[in-house]
């Protein structure tokens, strides 16, 4: 016990006389491996000690592994010491030249419509709205029949349809999921439903087959048409800054009455006129109106009691005008030349 | 619908230029999309008069004139065959840019010099007629200029209507809203005219088979009309709002039907083979030559108009060839009728045509205006065909259809406007509008039947709105509605996929979702599409059922166009039809990786991505979303029939994940590698632990450990890895394989594997000699389940 005891401290002595002549790290790794390594002068005494009297193992266990640590520890000091003036000798060779470009891994972006859409549904969520969904297909009834649509009604020609069977069809807008939500549930509703939908139309620079919309509603006991205007020109003035004119005018849609279109001062010429407003100086930003009774009625709920608004926007649209976008089918071409961009 | 400003003005006062009239009925819900001026470039064109004609030395088409304009005479040499002296002419001056796009200048023709240019209706852009020069009233003023001598400025506004107003398809109509928003009332024509003696019903009948359809059929006839051109303001007037002149006739019905919104239809009355108007549903499979001489196979869902033998027009759609008011035509037959707006879109839609009858019926007339629009007609065919006007009016109207009576609740009408409106400035707006107000606590409102689209207090309370002004209502910035708003875990978990795979690189796509099903099939020959009925095209005409099929759509694009490394996601939804249901909608997240694994950069040698990419990319979403993925290996279609794998969490199929087969790439023309995968993202949230349960750190230290062996290739890695931690169970905290290798010193057939083992023991240091214990254990089962070599270092 007593020669293991000064076998270490020897061993431990040597380490440090040794360790002052080093200087360069190569050597340095190689006195680790002597001492450190597997088969090193401190692991040994470890190993060694399987073979000292069992009652003395704790007491000659816990010695051996202090030096151990207090070894390791001063291998780590010098290394870092010797790290710290090495590179500087390497320096008179290779300068370090901060301008070469750094290891950058890939970095992609959210498709531009995802852009938009999280932006809006994030002003609507701060204003208290909930978000909703509901299936892209639909049946007659959900797209349509509740949504006062009447068969046989010119009304139906705004909305180009693609149709599975005759009943069954692609939504051509969000709002059946106003009836979705409504025949499941009481007012108090404020609620927020994205979505993709489908339009019958030639594809062109201005339409596509599919599309995302943005609808929204709100029902309760005493909504006014003055709360419609509110919260959408709340919205507007989040989304494209506060100065930003806008006007509701006179518009139809078979689920709301009164309707309304809104709209705000073109974004390119301010209102000036300009191409890209047809010299109107507005451009139309969003649908809207109070829900019509029928609609209310379809789902059960006492159009005397409850009143409510709803909108829907076009968030294609809401992109173009954002970004200057002239060409819808961009969105749907998926160029990451395009989609770098955003 | 087309309206001309100056129409308007004949009819309603107001004073407001075209763009702030235009501004105000847009406000009000009667879009006008664009302002067309008319009589552009005819500034310089004055009336002017031939006072010599000679012919020209040295051309014998040509002639030379002496023109006045007034202040003097010009020399103009001219080519029309109808030019002679003493008549009146428009004269284009020097200078003068004609609407069809020439620019007078002084020119020399045959060596005679000419000072500007005699034109034609057709050079002027105000008529048809190129055979000659126009002639003009003799009556106007030498020197004036044209657009003033004829009354040509003017200023078209097209309207982009909505469906619900019919009214608006009318002069008339649009002057009515006009009057309102202004303050004035519509003046309507005076109608006058002389009556024979001869009685209409002396000359026909009128029966009507389904009454349903056709409520009203009213016929007058005019005896003895001279078929002959429209005189000059009828044809200017009909040409401004974009129809052509044909004869006085038939112009006649076309004008009524702008003026008044209600389509007329002139028959011959002596092609009728009896004095019989009958109004029945025509026959299935019926042929019928319309005006346009396409001769159309019928159905029930057609109204026809016959004599009783034979069709003559197809109600409120398309008048017959044969019937048509031609030049010999010496008697005409009025038709004003009212047709169910139903009727006539079915009907319309069978037959896929669309008229300007047709447009306005199905958006329906005005029942109680059919007499008067008729009316209208006979004044003008008086006046303007010599016609002489039969007495009476032959009309059937069994079921008079009387205008609806509605409760108005002025204080409804504030509550939901939130306006503070009096009741008696609601009921100006509604008297403005040319509806019927009894004033009580409540207002009884009696609507006109020409305004069909109201017929509830909500639409009388969106007609004071907007007459009022939407902009002229109050704008509420107060909160109200619920206090919390949630979002769903599935939308919490989107949002968080999108960012994180954003952040490893990945583009963000939104494919069109409507895709080729041949292409399709070739990549899920098993699924059961959601197939459209009407497609736009074969390419676009089923609903997709694989996120991937979509995304090697995506890369083919981008590598077309020299883009090569791809690396894109899409969070989509897949379809596949029910029996009896709506299709299931799956939402899907798709990958695609293809190209280089890393950016070029000077310090980094350029490797092409292979399978542990994509399989790194999942292992990591996998441990943001704290749940481990397996893959078993699966053949897929479209993937590559040794690199395709099923993805798993907890037993649970979530996904598949490979390198896509060379025939599917084929397909899409894509050159290079492409690894997809695709999971199910409801089955992976299902999978996501939804409660975190915080783990006390470890107390004792833990020992690490190398272990290398040598197995054969076929023994897959994480057999070796699951077996450590089977055989040292708790003690073993965690394994990395961080080394394989394969090569010198290493039989061929054979790999090697390096694994760092951290053993740690909960309650207790543990010693050198229970690690060694668990270590050699673990060695021997390796050795005795894979024939595993440990390898000495
Ligand atoms: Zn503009």
């Amino acid at each position: 016990m007593k020669k293991y005891q000064e076998d270490l401290e020897k061993a431990r002595k040597e380490v440090f006389e040794e360790l002052a002549k080093v200087d360069k790290i190569k050597n340095l790794e190689e006195l680790k491996i002597k001492y450190l390594g597997r088969k090193g002068i401190i692991t040994s005494f470890l190993k060694n000690l399987k073979e000292v009297p069992t009652e003395s193992r704790p007491t000659l266990g816990k010695l051996a592994n202090q030096v151990k640590d207090q070894v390791e520890a001063i291998f780590k000091k010098r290394i870092k010491e010797l790290k710290i003036r090495e590179p500087s000798e390497e320096k008179r060779i290779e300068l370090l030249d901060y301008t070469l470009p750094g290891r950058r891994g890939w970095q992609g972006k959210l498709h531009p419509i995802t852009q938009i859409s999280e932006k809006i549904i994030g002003i609507f969520y701060g204003m208290g709205f909930e978000v909703a969904k509901g299936p892209d297909v639909e049946t007659d009834y959900y797209n349509f029949g509740a949504l006062n649509f009447p068969k046989d009604h010119p009304a139906r020609d705004m909305q180009d349809t693609f149709y599975i069977h005759d009943d069954l069809l692609l939504r051509t807008h969000t709002s059946p999921v106003q009836i979705r939500v409504m025949e499941k549930r009481r007012p108090p509703l404020k609620i927020i439903a994205p979505g993709r939908c489908y339009r019958h139309e030639a594809i062109n620079a201005r339409s596509y087959c599919t599309f995302h919309q943005v609808e929204g509603f709100y029902v309760d006991t005493d909504v006014t048409f003055a709360d419609l205007k509110g919260v959408l020109s709340a919205f507007v003035w989040e989304l494209f800054g506060k100065e930003i004119a806008v006007r509701f005018r006179g518009s139809f849609f078979p689920f709301t009455e009164p309707s309304a279109e809104m709209d705000i001062a073109c974004v390119n010429c301010k209102g000036k006129g300009c191409g890209l407003c047809k010299y109107r100086g507005w451009l139309e930003i969003l649908g809207a109106g109070m829900i019509d009774p029928e609609v209310f009625k379809n789902v059960g709920y006492d159009p005397e009691v409850y009143t409510g608004y709803a909108f829907g926007m076009g968030v294609e649209r809401i992109t173009m005008l954002k970004y200057g976008i002239d060409d819808i089918r961009l969105f749907y071409e998926n160029d990451l030349r395009f989609l770098r961009q955003f | 619908m087309k309206v001309s400003y100056k129409w308007l003005k004949d009819l309603v006062d107001f004073d407001w230029s075209p763009e702030e009239l235009a501004t105000r009925l847009t406000d009000a819900g009667v879009e006008v999309e664009t302002i067309t001026p008319l009589g552009m470039g005819l500034e310089k064109v004055v009336v002017g008069e031939i006072t010599r004609v000679q012919k020209h030395p040295q051309a014998n088409h040509l002639f030379v004139c002496e023109v006045e304009i007034g202040s003097e005479f010009l020399q103009i040499v001219c080519g029309a065959p109808n030019v002679k002296e003493k008549v009146k002419v428009p004269v284009a001056l020097i200078g003068a840019r004609l609407p069809i796009g020439v620019e007078i200048r002084k020119t020399t023709l045959r060596g005679v010099d000419s000072f500007g240019m005699i034109c034609s209706e057709k050079e002027l852009g105000i008529g048809e007629d190129q055979k000659g020069i126009m002639i003009l009233d003799s009556r106007l003023r030498i020197g004036l200029t044209l657009t003033e001598a004829l009354d040509l400025e003017d200023c078209i506004l097209n309207l982009d209507l909505t469906p619900n107003r019919a009214d608006c398809l009318s002069i008339i109509g649009v002057a009515r809203d006009v009057g309102a928003l202004f303050g004035s009332s519509v003046k309507k024509p005076q109608i006058r005219f002389n009556e024979i003696d001869e009685l209409t019903k002396d000359w026909v009948e009128v029966e009507i088979e389904d009454p349903a359809a056709c409520p009203r059929y009213a016929a007058r006839v005019i005896k003895d009309v001279e078929i002959k051109d429209s005189p000059f303001w009828l044809k200017r007037k009909l040409e401004s709002v974009g129809m052509r002149s044909i004869n006085n006739v038939v112009d006649v019905t076309n004008f009524v039907m702008m003026e008044t919104g209600h389509p007329l239809h002139a028959f011959d009355y002596d092609l009728f083979s009896q004095k019989k108007v009958v109004v029945r549903r025509a026959e299935s499979g019926e042929k019928f030559i319309t005006l346009d001489e396409v001769e159309r196979s019928l159905n029930k869902e057609n109204l026809l108009i016959t004599d009783g033998k034979k069709p003559v027009a197809i109600a409120g759609i398309m008048g017959g060839m044969e019937s048509e008011v031609s030049s010999n035509t010496k008697n005409v037959l009025l038709e004003s009728a009212y047709f169910d707006p139903r009727v006539i879109r079915r009907g319309r839609i069978f037959l896929g045509v669309s008229t300007e009858a047709s447009q306005r019926f199905e958006r329906g007339m005005d029942p109680n205006g059919v007499v008067n629009a008729a009316n209208r007609a006979c004044q003008l065919l008086e006046e303007l065909a010599d016609g002489k006007v039969l007495k009476g009016v032959v009309d059937n109207y069994p079921c008079p259809i009387v205008p609806a009576q509605v409760t108005l609740r002025p204080r409804r009408v504030n509550q939901i406007l939130a306006t503070d409106l009096k009741s008696k400035e609601m009921v100006q707006i509604l008297k403005r509008l040319d509806m019927e107000v009894s004033e009580n606590q409540d207002l009884r409102v009696t609507v006109p039947t020409f305004r069909p689209d109201l017929s509830r207090e909500i639409d009388l309370i969106e007609e004071i709105a907007r007459i009022y002004g939407y902009d002229k209502t109050e704008t509420s910035m107060k909160a109200s509605g619920s206090l919390v708003t949630r979002l769903s875990e599935e939308d919490r978990f989107i949002t968080r996929i999108k960012h994180f795979l954003v952040g490893k690189g990945f583009y963000e796509v939104l494919t069109n979702n409507l895709v080729d099903p041949k292409i399709l099939k070739r990549l899920c020959p098993e699924i059961s599409t959601v197939n459209l009925q009407n497609p736009l095209s074969q390419e676009m005409s089923v609903l997709t059922g694989s996120l991937v099929h979509n995304l090697l759509g995506v890369i083919s694009w981008n590598k077309k166009r020299k883009e090569e490394d791809v690396r894109i996601f899409e969070l989509g939804k897949v379809y596949l039809t029910r029996e009896n249901e709506l299709p299931k909608e799956r939402l899907h997240l798709g990958l695609a990786l293809s190209g280089k694994r890393e950016m070029i950069h000077w310090g980094t040698e350029e490797t092409e991505v292979d399978l542990y990419d994509l399989k790194g990319i999942l292992e990591s979403l996998a441990s943001n979303l704290g749940v481990s993925f397996h893959l078993n290996q699966e053949k897929t279609i479209p993937l590559k029939s040794d690199s395709s794998f099923q993805i798993t969490v907890d037993g649970t199929k979530v996904g598949i994940l490979g390198e896509v087969a060379q025939e599917i790439l084929e397909l899409f023309e894509i050159e290079g590698k492409v690894f997809a995968a695709e999971l199910d993202f409801e089955r992976l949230l299902a999978g996501i632990p939804m409660r975190k349960t915080f783990q006390p750190l470890p107390k004792f230290p833990p020992v690490n450990r190398d272990l290398a062996i040598l197995v054969e290739e076929d023994v897959l890695s994480e057999r070796i890895s699951d077996k450590i931690k089977t055989v040292g169970g708790d003690l073993i905290e965690e394994i990395t394989l961080f080394d394989v290798y394969r090569g010198k010193q290493i039989s061929p057939g054979k790999k090697s594997l390096a694994f760092a083992i951290r053993y740690r023991a909960k309650d207790k240091t543990l010693t050198d000699q229970e690690v060694e214990g668990i270590h050699q254990k673990i060695v021997l089962e390796l050795e005795k389940s894979f024939g595993a070599i440990l390898r000495k270092q």
